[in-house]
C-alpha cells in the first residue's frame, strides 16, 4: 500500500477530506504518476541501462573474473528493482526487508564491496543522465538507501564455503 | 564481454523469501495463519510458553531439559525439511545449487520473522568440525525460568536437527551461554557427538564459552 496515501485514508474515517487533504490527496496522485513513468522507464530499459554499466565496470576491473562481475551485476539488478518498486510504494521499508538485509552478508562474504560501490557510482551516474530530473529525484533516496546499506558496513573476515555435507 | 540479455535469460533474480510483510499472510476474519506457500502458522502467546516451561519443571524437574531438547530435535527435522522445500521452490533451484552464504542467510531470515530471536551462525570453527550459532531475544528463553540454568533446550534441539540434516551426519548442540543467566546471548556449539560430549562437563568445571571452544579444538588436534 502507498504509504502517502495509507495515512489520508486512516484520517478520512468519519469525516470526508478536508480541503488541504484533498490538496496533498492531488499531490500525491501527481506523484505517484511520475512514479510510474519513472518505473516504467526503468522498467522497459532495464538491459540497456546495465549494458552501459556492464560495459564501464569490465574497463574499470579488466583483472577480475567476469563471473565475478556478473555476480555483483545480478545484486544491483535486483536491487534497482526492489528500489523501483520501493520508489513506486514511497516505502523504504520494502526495499530494506524485501532485498537489503538479505544481500548485505552475500556482499560482504564474497568480498565485493570495492566493486560494487564502483558500480553503483556508475548506475548512479547513468541513471542521472538517462532519467528526467524529476524521476531521478523520486528514486535518488532508495540509491542512497541501498549504497548506505549494501556498502556502508565494515568488512568481515571471508571464510571459504564448502556446501555442507562434507563435513561439520 | 558480458551480456547483459543472456545474464538475466532464464535467472530469476529473487529477493528475501522470508520478508515479514510477504512471509506472514493470514485471514483475521478466519483466525488463520499461514506463510507464503500456504503453510499453516501458530502463534504461541507468552502464557502459553511460560505455562510448558513451568509444566515440564514440575513434572520432570531436571529432566525437563531432555524432554525439550527432544521435542526440538523432532521439529528441526520436520522444520528443515519443509524449509529446503520451501526455498528450492522460490528459488528454483534445488537446495544443493544454492551457496552456503544464501542459505545461511536464509535461515537467519526466516528464525527472526518466526519471532524466535536474531541468529548468527558463526563458521569460523568449521575446519575444525564445529559451528556456533548465537541466538540474541531468544523468544523462548525469555519465557523460561530465569537464573537457573542454560534453557535454550528447545533451540539446541531444534538446530542439532537442522544441521544433521543439512550435513547428513548425526550431530549435537551444546549450549554454552545463555540470557536467562544474564549472558548478552545464547551460544551453542553444533559438533559430531562424540566431539562434544566433554562441554558440559567443562560448562561444570565454569569454563566460558571461549575457552571450551579452545578446548575444542585442541582436543580435535
Amino acid at each position: 500500500m502507498q504509504k502517502d496515501f495509507e495515512r489520508l485514508f486512516h484520517r478520512a474515517e468519519d469525516h470526508y477530506l478536508i480541503p488541504v487533504e484533498m490538496v496533498a490527496l492531488r499531490k500525491h496522485i501527481g506523484l505517484l504518476g511520475k512514479r510510474l513513468e519513472t518505473y516504467r522507464y526503468l522498467r522497459d530499459h532495464e538491459n540497456a541501462i546495465f549494458q552501459a554499466v556492464a560495459d564501464r565496470l569490465e574497463a574499470d576491473f579488466p583483472d577480475e573474473p567476469t563471473q565475478k562481475l556478473e555476480r555483483c551485476l545480478c545484486h544491483w539488478i535486483s536491487t534497482l528493482r526492489y528500489s523501483s518498486m520501493a520508489m513506486l510504494l514511497s516505502n523504504p521499508e520494502y526495499l530494506q526487508y524485501r532485498i537489503l538485509e538479505w544481500l548485505t552478508e552475500m556482499v560482504e562474504a564474497h568480498e565485493l564491496r570495492t566493486i560494487e560501490t564502483r558500480l553503483s557510482e556508475i548506475l548512479t551516474e547513468h541513471l542521472q543522465k538517462v532519467l528526467s530530473t524529476e524521476g531521478f529525484t523520486l528514486l535518488k533516496p532508495f540509491l542512497t538507501q541501498s549504497e548506505t546499506i549494501l556498502l556502508a558496513k565494515t568488512a568481515p573476515q571471508s571464510p571459504q564455503f564448502a556446501m555442507a555435507g562434507d563435513k561439520a | 564481454m558480458i551480456d547483459i540479455t543472456s545474464l538475466l535469460k532464464d535467472r530469476p533474480l529473487k529477493g528475501n523469501y522470508f520478508a515479514p510483510d510477504a512471509y506472514l499472510q493470514g485471514d483475521n476474519e478466519f483466525g488463520l495463519l499461514e506463510n507464503r506457500s500456504g503453510a499453516r502458522l501458530l502463534a504461541i502467546p507468552d502464557t502459553l510458553l511460560k505455562g510448558l516451561f513451568t509444566a515440564l519443571e514440575e513434572e520432570l524437574g531436571s529432566g525437563s531439559g531432555v524432554a525439550l531438547f527432544s521435542c526440538g530435535r523432532s521439529w528441526g527435522k520436520s522444520f528443515y525439511n519443509r524449509f529446503a522445500d520451501e526455498l528450492a521452490g522460490y528459488y528454483e533451484k534445488p537446495l544443493a545449487q544454492m551457496e552456503m552464504i544464501q542459505f545461511l542467510q536464509c535461515l537467519k531470515e526466516c528464525w527472526k520473522t518466526h519471532g524466535w530471536g536474531v541468529l548468527d551462525i558463526d563458521l569460523k570453527y568449521y575446519q575444525q568440525g564445529f559451528i556456533v550459532a548465537k541466538v540474541i531475544n531468544s523468544a523462548y528463553i525469555a519465557n523460561a525460568p530465569q537464573g537457573k540454568r542454560p534453557m535454550g533446550f528447545l533451540e539446541a534441539g531444534i538446530l542439532s536437527a537442522f544441521f544433521s540434516q543439512l550435513t547428513g551426519q548425526d550431530l549435537n548442540c551444546v549450549q554454552t551461554t545463555c540470557e536467562s543467566l544474564g549472558a548478552e546471548s545464547n551460544t551453542f556449539i553444533i559438533g559430531m557427538k562424540d566431539r562434544v560430549k566433554s562441554v558440559s562437563a567443562w560448562l561444570e568445571e565454569g569454563h566460558d564459552h571461549a575457552t571450551i571452544m579452545e578446548l575444542l579444538c585442541r582436543q580435535q588436534n
